[in-house]
């Protein structure tokens, strides 16, 4: 059967499978449309248009226009997750929190009651109440820094306290994406680099990285390691998938934003992956880096490619005069 | 092969399931992860059990470091996520004979059953080389995959349409197309920011992207370091 | 005259239907595609004087397009990155715009100049901002998300994440902390707004995605 709506006037409709590419009048408003493919995922690549695309004449595709937009998320099964654009709120010893504008803008806003304070990334901070205090600052002591500048995190973590009563600061990374909150539990979670974005009290930040083929791979495998109790939010550039891994799972490098320490992990080329040749890519995209996950955990994925964004606007970049 | 479509409507991704004995072709780099069951070849040709007939691959990736992949799943119920280049949309679209002409840009992936030919020139090569531009031609059976830059809006054109020809997606062979201007004169719309149109007319739809690439560079590009 | 924001918040277009005789202005680069039967117009914004100086200084370009119709059509509008779109129903009142902002709007919304003094032009946003005043609906738009707050006291903002702001909000250019703090802090010049009124920010700032960037250039 082929349940589908008019476009016009959204009517609904269920006919017998032969009817498909047919073309109809509709009982309701009596405009002409057509009686789409049976297949039912298809409805889903119309409906991304909106409201208005009004059903085709002559030797189109099918059309099911669908009247209303597709929600967000997977377009079939029942989400396990929540819609990728829910806002995300939570209550932790350290402070409240917030985070709006998902999956593609997302902004986490923390609320601190006086005396509770929030660590973060240089310039990430969007705004904040006038009662909030920053304070630059290295945190961990020397070692740790450096551990942390060859991570690729810089060597500053700002202090965010409120003084003199409550108050909220809210908090933007630089790339378009989403923001996950995760709470360590005396566990570690492994982050890319330019992923981490702010932790509470009770976590230590270290570097730690893939040894000289990360490092100077460009993207690689330079992690950063967050181990403790507490609060940890990171972010992403494009969505994040969150995967749980249960025997061995593959992830282009570029893609990783973190994963927890339960999970082994190996970096390799897969040849079949690789660009051919003598090619030199400038940004380190195509060369077949992957990650093999094996064993159980979660890794959470970013869909969009950093080096693929560089070279995008490298063009666009004014070029040095000499 | 099954599919889904997620994290719309601006960091899509394609997620495919394949059985054992299918493929699916698309660029180097628009791999995100996989599960293990996977035979991987890269080309700059069609070897033949990959997909369709490839023409013009030199040209569709004259001066861009890109080769194509293809993916053969050696056993059953293996899993591919694929993405595109820049934020923006991902949509399936189901091709049963005919054929559309994809902006190249725009090209994600295709399965068995779909010719691609990069050679096609019929906007005209002079306008485009610029801009890096380039159309694909596809035709055949089976499932393609498109993505955008922006949201992808459909438009079923019955009279004259006009388009900024860097909104173009994809659009059905059936309609006929020139290259104008879009304002009355050509100071207007020269100097009114609005380049070159496209304008459609005929029967046949035609799909459109919300935003484009070139006006986003252009005002990022001047904000970044000098290379 | 039917307008549609659609794609919220993170590619957000305007789906405009004309009718004869209505008319809507709308920045220079914003057209995505149109049915022929409209028409385009380029016009000069705010004069020519006023018109160089925005093109030096503001993000503005010299100039808008007038589309209109003498059958019907319909267009759609767009900006030049990914983000958000608000609408505004001007009755008379004024609102204040960041460079780059403005997006469309009905003919009887006036343009203006606003100087935003010299303390703007050091929190490198420009020496002006704009003034949209008069009757009718005003679009504009921003990378990322948009989202509002009324401000009673006092707020601090990052320059980069504030659009647009209610004239009855005083606004003036301040450290984020203590010297040290607001150096090494990254967070630099910031914006403290004074209430009573409303703001509109945005949930990512265009400088904060360039500073992202150039991190992975070399």
């Amino acid at each position: 059967m082929i349940e589908f709506t008019c476009p016009s006037c959204g009517e609904h409709y269920r006919v017998s499978d032969d009817l498909a590419g047919k073309r109809a009048k509709c009982k309701e408003c009596g405009d002409v449309l057509e009686v789409p493919m049976p297949a039912a995922d298809d409805a889903d690549e119309y409906a991304v248009a909106g409201p208005s695309a009004p059903a085709a004449v002559g030797s189109a595709p099918p059309t099911a226009g669908q009247p209303s937009p597709a929600a967000p998320g997977p377009a079939k099964t029942a989400p396990a997750v929540p819609p990728s654009d829910e806002v995300l709120q939570g209550a932790t010893d350290h402070f409240a929190y917030e985070i709006n504008q998902r999956p593609d803008f997302a902004l986490v806003s923390v609320k601190l009651q006086p005396g509770q304070k929030v660590f973060a990334e240089p310039s990430a901070m969007a705004s904040m109440s006038p009662s909030v205090h920053l304070k630059a600052g290295f945190k961990g002591g020397l070692g740790k820094t450096l551990g942390r500048a060859l991570g690729g995190e810089s060597l500053i973590i700002n202090t965010f306290t409120a003084q003199d009563g409550p108050g909220e600061v809210t908090f933007a990374a630089g790339s378009p994406g989403d923001v996950t909150y995760y709470r360590l539990t005396g566990n570690t979670l492994y982050l890319q680099r330019g992923a981490f974005m702010l932790h509470s009290e009770g976590v230590e930040l270290s570097g730690k990285w893939q040894g000289a083929k990360g490092f100077f791979s460009g993207e690689g495998l330079v992690l950063l390691k967050a181990s403790g109790n507490g609060d940890i939010f990171f972010n992403s550039y494009g969505a994040i998938l969150q995967v749980d891994v249960t025997d061995r799972y593959i992830v282009d490098t570029g893609y990783i934003v973190a994963f927890e320490d339960t999970l082994q992990y190996r970096v390799t080329i897969l040849p079949g992956l690789r660009a051919g040749g003598k090619l030199k890519t400038l940004f380190f995209g195509g060369e077949g880096l992957v990650c093999q996950f094996s064993g159980q955990g979660k890794v959470w994925i970013q869909t969009r490619h950093v080096p693929s964004f560089l070279s995008w606007v490298n063009p666009f970049r004014r070029t040095k005069s000499r | 092969m099954q599919y889904e479509i997620l994290s719309r409507p601006a960091a899509s991704v394609a997620k495919l399931t394949l059985e054992a004995g299918e493929s699916v072709t698309c660029e180097v780099g628009a791999m995100i992860a996989m599960s293990t069951g996977f035979d991987v070849q890269t080309t700059t040709r069609n070897k033949g059990g990959g997909g369709g007939i490839v023409k013009g691959l030199k040209r569709m990736f004259a001066g861009e470091n890109l080769f194509l992949n293809h993916f053969t799943a050696t056993q059953p119920n293996q899993t591919l996520i694929i993405g595109p280049g820049l934020l923006g949309d991902v949509i399936h679209y189901p091709m049963r004979g005919g054929t559309l002409v994809v902006q190249g840009s725009s090209w994600l992936a295709s399965a068995t059953g779909i010719d691609i030919d990069a050679t096609w020139q019929g906007l005209g090569k002079a306008l485009f080389s610029g801009e890096g531009m380039f159309w694909v031609k596809c035709s055949g059976s089976g499932d393609l995959f498109l993505n955008s830059f922006g949201a992808i809006y459909p438009v079923d054109v019955t009279g004259e349409y006009v388009v900024d020809t860097g909104h173009i997606v994809a659009f059905e062979d059936t309609l006929q197309f020139r290259i104008g201007k879009a304002g009355k004169s050509l100071i207007g719309s020269f100097l009114g920011g609005e380049g070159l149109v496209c304008k459609f007319s005929g029967q046949g739809r035609l799909y459109c992207q919300s935003h484009n690439p070139p006006s986003f560079g252009k005002l990022l590009g001047p904000k970044l370091k000098p290379r | 005259m039917e307008a549609e924001i659609r794609n919220k918040p993170s590619f957000a277009n305007i789906h405009v239907k004309l009718a004869p005789g209505e008319r809507i202005i709308a920045e220079a680069d914003a057209m995505a595609s149109m049915s022929s039967t409209v028409n385009m117009q380029t016009k000069w914004s705010g004069g020519v004087v006023r018109g160089i100086l925005r093109r030096l200084f503001g993000s503005e370009s010299m100039f808008v397009n007038v589309f209109s119709t003498d059958s019907q059509g319909e267009l759609v509008l767009t900006q030049p990155f990914p983000g958000d779109i608000e609408c505004i129903e001007l009755k008379g009142n004024t609102l204040y715009l960041q460079p780059g902002a403005f997006l469309a709007c009905e003919s009887g919304v006036k343009l203006g100049l606003g100087w935003a003094g010299i303390r703007m032009f050091i929190a490198r946003e420009g020496l002006f901002r704009l003034k949209v005043s008069g009757t009718g609906r005003v679009w504009f738009g921003a990378y990322g998300g948009i989202f509002q707050r009324e401000i009673s006291d006092e707020y601090v903002v990052d320059s980069g994440h504030l659009v647009a702001y209610e004239p009855s909000i005083r606004v003036r250019i301040g450290m984020a902390g203590g010297i040290f703090s607001s150096f090494f802090s990254g967070e630099g010049l910031v914006t403290k707004v004074r209430g009573p009124g409303r703001i509109y920010m945005q949930s990512r700032s265009f400088g904060g995605l360039a500073a992202w960037t150039n991190a992975h250039l070399y």
